[in-house]
């Protein structure tokens, strides 16, 4: 092994690097980087160039001294590039999908390193969603089947909500793949945030029923306003007074 | 007011937003957001749309019950945007300047709001960021090239965007002022492998022996990039093994 002389800034606080990781990213460039941490769920990995919150990469870890896991699809969901520390500079991924062949493989792995298999209670093992989302209890409206039906929508995203309707049969013209316009009540504003919704799945939840839809072609002015009632339940904001 | 909401993320508990945060970007952009903390060195915004790292934005806090607070010039350096906990979802934030009255109007709402101890950020003092990116202290074999002749050399200090130079000589040539365009070769000890950038004189240190030069590359290409990330890294991760064992 070579005599490594460099050392990290103030001194040579460093940081351990448990595997070489190869990175694919969306623009079909590879980058070999290093790796932190792996777990089954996700990973920590260095980088001081810029990447991108929730860029999608294909990701081999090659641990120390072991050869290399299955290739994993990960999510990044947190980056960290600060001018002044840079051993936290890198991000963070989440496994986005993985057998039990790729899953047994990074078990062996972490029990080689001696290593523990670290994954927070709070994820759900594998990550496929691609926005994070909250609990609402917002009045909206759905037009379907030429009428304007009430709705509640019990939860948001970025690109997407749970609608819930009162009976247990749906309205027509709720099939899945149908475009309807939604109107969302904001009422911190008050007034109503106009989307194009597509249903994409439907469910019946005890008494009610429901349909999961992804917005389309959201513009920046309604994303804005879609954000906004998302911070406003985050963030318990009744009743407070700033900016407005 | 708010929506009528559960203020709940799948049971978790809403997290505590401390100041409105009226954010003017740099593309004309403005938005309004919310601060979960702030200090007098970085402030965290919660966020949907996450600006990229490297962003430099002017934040205007507003905290809660209190005046707006003087605006500040802050750079993204932390993004989160975790599909399975939107509480975190959001950026933070290093403020880049902050003049006396600022300053002081920023340890009253601190003191008001019982954040954290004004005095403690005192003692160490606000970490006013102006670099970009994040830098190693290194010792790499290099030279300096430029149209006077070649300069022996070892590298200190490596970023993505520059290098202090510590010259072998105990003086700087007369004829490399500083905006001089020079071009720095530096030898990766792990792989052997030299990479070569362009770099323009940004500040001469004659002050005490040896000398030193502040160059900022210019015009660094993918691969030189990708090498000198690597040479980062490994500085960083002692990662120099696992090359070696070559896996």
């Amino acid at each position: 092994m070579m005599c490594i002389r460099n050392q990290g800034q103030d001194g040579g606080a460093k940081v351990r690097v448990v595997a070489r990781a190869c990175c694919r990213f969306p623009d079909g460039t590879t980058r070999t980087l290093y790796a932190t941490r792996f777990s089954t769920g996700e990973m920590f990995i260095l980088t001081v160039q810029p990447i991108q919150i929730g860029a999608d990469l294909i990701v081999t870890l090659w641990p120390r001294g072991l050869p290399p896991l299955p290739p994993l699809e990960v999510r990044v969901i947190s980056t960290c590039l600060d001018p002044a520390e840079a051993k936290e500079s890198g991000f963070v991924a989440v496994i986005k999908s993985m057998d039990d062949g790729a899953r047994g493989a990074i078990k062996r792995a972490l029990n080689d390193l001696n290593l523990i298999d670290e994954v927070r209670a709070a994820r759900p093992g594998i990550e496929r969603r691609a926005s994070p989302r909250v609990e609402t209890d917002v009045k909206a409206f759905v037009e379907a089947g030429g009428a304007r039906v009430e709705v509640r929508m019990v939860n948001l995203s970025m690109t997407g909500a749970f609608l819930t309707f009162d009976g247990v049969e749906l309205p027509v013209g709720l099939d899945v793949g149908a475009r309807v316009p939604l109107d969302v009540l904001d009422e911190s504003a008050p007034e109503y945030v106009s989307l194009v919704a597509e249903v994409v799945r439907r469910a019946v939840l005890g008494a009610r029923t429901g349909i999961g839809v992804r917005f389309v072609d959201v513009e920046a002015l309604v994303a804005g306003r879609i954000e906004g009632i998302m911070l406003h339940v985050l963030g318990d904001l009744d009743g407070e007074t700033g900016a407005g | 007011m708010k929506p009528s909401a559960t203020n709940m993320d799948s049971g978790r508990p809403a997290i505590r937003v401390v100041a409105d945060a009226v954010c003017d970007l740099e593309d004309g952009d403005k938005r309004n957001l919310y601060a979960a903390r702030f200090s007098l060195v970085d402030i965290f915004i919660l966020a949907m749309r996450i600006p990229p790292i490297g962003t430099v934005l002017k934040v205007t806090l507003h905290p809660f019950g209190l005046d707006p607070l003087p605006p500040v010039e802050a750079l993204v350096v932390s993004t989160v945007f975790d599909p399975s906990d939107a509480r975190m979802s959001g950026f933070g934030a290093l403020i880049m300047s902050m003049d006396d009255e600022t300053l002081e109007a920023f340890e009253s709402a601190l003191a008001f709001l019982g954040q954290d101890s004004p005095a403690k950020d005192r003692v160490t003092g606000p970490r006013f960021e102006r670099r970009r990116s994040p830098r190693v202290s290194a010792d790499f074999k290099a030279h300096v090239v430029f149209l006077g002749g070649k300069l022996m050399a070892r590298v200190t200090d490596l970023s993505m965007t520059g290098a202090m130079v510590s010259l072998d000589s105990r003086d700087i040539p007369s004829n490399l002022p500083a905006g001089t365009l020079v071009q720095v070769c530096l030898f990766n000890e792990w792989t052997s492998e030299i990479v070569s950038v362009t770099g323009k004189v940004v500040r001469r240190m004659e002050t005490s022996p040896p000398a030193g030069l502040g160059v900022r590359f210019v015009g660094v290409d993918d691969v030189a990039t990708a090498m000198i990330e690597d040479m980062i890294l490994r500085v960083l991760g002692n990662a120099g093994e696992i090359m070696i064992k070559g896996t």
